[in-house]
């Protein structure tokens, strides 16, 4: 297709997405009936790590006689798989044993876990009400004064959290960031909400006092969490950041790749975890990709987006081909990786796996059509 | 305002109906021209010619949604600016834009090339309806709107690389579905 072409088959893309895209907005994309959609690629990732959690809730006959707190977590832990995979940087936290100890109000941490790229929390949000799950829950179709909301205006009320009372992050039950996944995370009986946070590790303070609130937005194409009218406070709860144990494997011969012009690299080993992997590798291109660059020209600017993406896309088509090999006898290939650290002259491709592993029973590796044990 | 307040403004020939526009869409608008024209005035006038372009079309026209009609006029404006005072000057930004999608898009070489080309529109359009949000904002902001790399990277708090390697992806994904459909050999 000729450049006029294209560019007349561009123009001719539907309005709705134009519309979209005025601006970013991932949490009121379509509206609160529709949220799954909306979720950031991160989250979606993450969010695969106890996909079917929800079926435990409210089904934990076994657990009667616990409080709340504590069979969220024993129910997170087996769906998260931490005991079958020993995961190491899975951090529980205590919680009242005894229904009757149960805190009415306040935010009650149950469990972290560092997966490399983000930190997770889950919590259990306590003293929640009927009114304020339905207020989530429910699509709002009026404007504050009554007046009909514009088809291209969304106004929702849900849940984040933060600490500096600026950033504001997403908040989600387990379920689905939806209506259906509020209502079914909701225990009328306890009045307790159990829900779940991912904050970029990069982001991230060694400790932070995370304070849960419940905003009602309206989104006219240039609304934000934090011109939104504070409907909740729910209250707020001491973390710190977890850390994350890394199994470092270097191959026995590091496999090679070219990039045209550019030069070429090579991977020289992996970093092993229980939700993910980091490859390690060198490429001709690092000092120039990951240093920080003042351009004299757009034209310059430009030229180097060029040679990231040729890069990228070299590295990418490597990083595809890799899976794990188990002692069971399984293999698991690896998602592609979500960002890029750079280590001195090497350069750490983080990947997470969306689910727990572990470590310890890998003993082999595929990339680029070779295979390597690991002892 | 709401949109159908500000479109109920035009019908009624208010002249507050442009001062709402701006209000509203303003910023979009001239974001949209200054990703295609370089020079600030140029900007300015293509969005007092977008502001002028709606006034002239609404009434009859009921536009929903409003942003992307705006956004739409303020981007052909541009491009009609740049071709006039560009000649057969490529503009950087937005050629590297066509640059990238070219080889992505069907031919169009063939007799039935005006077919092709609806079905391409079509097959594009399916494509961004499969994607989750957040690659829809970024195809769509990209290739549509024609933002660099670095403004996305800003405004979905994300590194430029990692923008750089999911629109990559995301070519790839579009190459092969229009593949799947029969629309790219």
């Amino acid at each position: 297709m000729n450049r006029e072409k294209a560019f007349q088959a561009l123009n001719a893309l539907d309005d709705r997405y134009i519309a979209e895209a005025l601006r970013y907005a991932p949490e009121g994309a379509a509206g609160a009936s529709e949220r799954s959609a909306s979720m950031k690629s991160k989250r979606i990732v993450t969010l695969a790590l106890a996909a079917a959690l929800i079926l435990a809730l409210g089904a934990a006959a076994w657990a009667i006689g616990l409080s709340i707190h504590r069979q969220r977590q024993q129910e997170l832990r087996q769906e998260l798989q931490v005991d079958e995979n020993r995961v190491e940087d899975y951090v529980e936290y205590p919680v009242p044993e005894d229904p009757e100890q149960a805190p009415e109000s306040g935010v009650t941490l149950l469990s972290a876990m560092n997966d490399g790229e983000f930190q997770n929390y889950w919590v259990v949000l306590n003293g929640v009400t009927p009114e304020m799950v339905e207020r989530m829950a429910a699509p709002i179709l009026e404007d504050r004064d009554g007046s009909p909301l514009g088809e291209n205006d969304h106004r929702y009320c849900w849940l984040y959290c933060g600490w500096d009372g600026e950033s504001w992050y997403d908040v989600w039950p387990e379920g689905g960031h939806n209506a259906q996944g509020i209502r079914d995370a909701y225990d009328p009986e306890t009045c307790t909400l159990t829900v779940r946070t991912a904050i970029t590790i990069d982001r991230m303070p060694e400790r932070a006092e995370l304070r849960f609130i419940i905003v009602d937005t309206i989104d006219y194409g240039d609304a934000h969490v934090s011109d939104g009218e504070l409907v909740w406070d729910l209250g707020s709860v001491s973390v710190e950041r977890t850390g994350q144990t890394l199994r470092t494997v270097w191959f026995t011969e590091p496999v090679s790749f070219e990039n045209g012009d550019y030069g070429g690299g090579e991977f020289l080993g992996m970093e092993l975890s229980a939700s993910g992997v980091n490859w390690i590798l060198r490429h001709d291109g690092v000092s120039e990709m990951y240093h920080p660059h003042e351009f004299a020209s757009e034209e310059e600017r430009q030229e180097y987006l060029a040679l990231e993406q040729s890069w990228l896309q070299a590295i990418d088509e490597l990083e595809r081909t890799a899976v794990l090999h188990f002692a069971d006898g399984s293999s698991m290939a690896v998602n592609p990786p979500l960002s890029s650290e750079p280590a001195g002259d090497r350069v750490k491709d983080k990947c997470i796996f969306g689910h727990t592993i572990d470590p310890s029973q890998v003993v082999g590796v595929t990339l680029g059509g070779r295979t390597f044990e690991i002892p | 305002m709401e949109d159908e307040r500000i479109l109920d403004l035009f019908f009624e020939r208010s002249e507050q109906a442009i001062g709402e526009l701006d209000k509203k869409y303003g910023a979009a608008a001239a974001r949209t021209a200054g990703n295609i024209l370089r020079s600030r005035q140029d900007v300015e006038e293509c969005v007092n010619d977008t502001w002028l372009g709606v006034w002239n079309r609404i009434p009859p026209l009921r536009p929903s949604p409003l942003g992307s009609y705006v956004c739409r006029i303020a981007r052909n404006l541009a491009v009609s600016r740049l071709r006039s005072e560009t000649a057969d000057k490529r503009n950087h930004s937005l050629d590297l834009v066509l640059d990238e999608l070219e080889d992505f898009l069907p031919s169009g070489q063939s007799v039935e090339a005006d077919y092709d080309y609806k079905e391409t529109v079509e097959g594009i359009n399916r494509f961004l309806e499969s994607l989750r949000y957040d690659d829809r904002f970024l195809f769509v902001r990209r290739y549509w709107y024609a933002d660099s790399v670095k403004e996305i990277a800003a405004s979905m708090h994300r590194k430029e690389s990692q923008i750089s390697l999911r629109l990559f992806r995301l070519r790839e994904k579009l190459r092969k579905t229009l593949q799947k459909e029969g629309l790219l050999v």
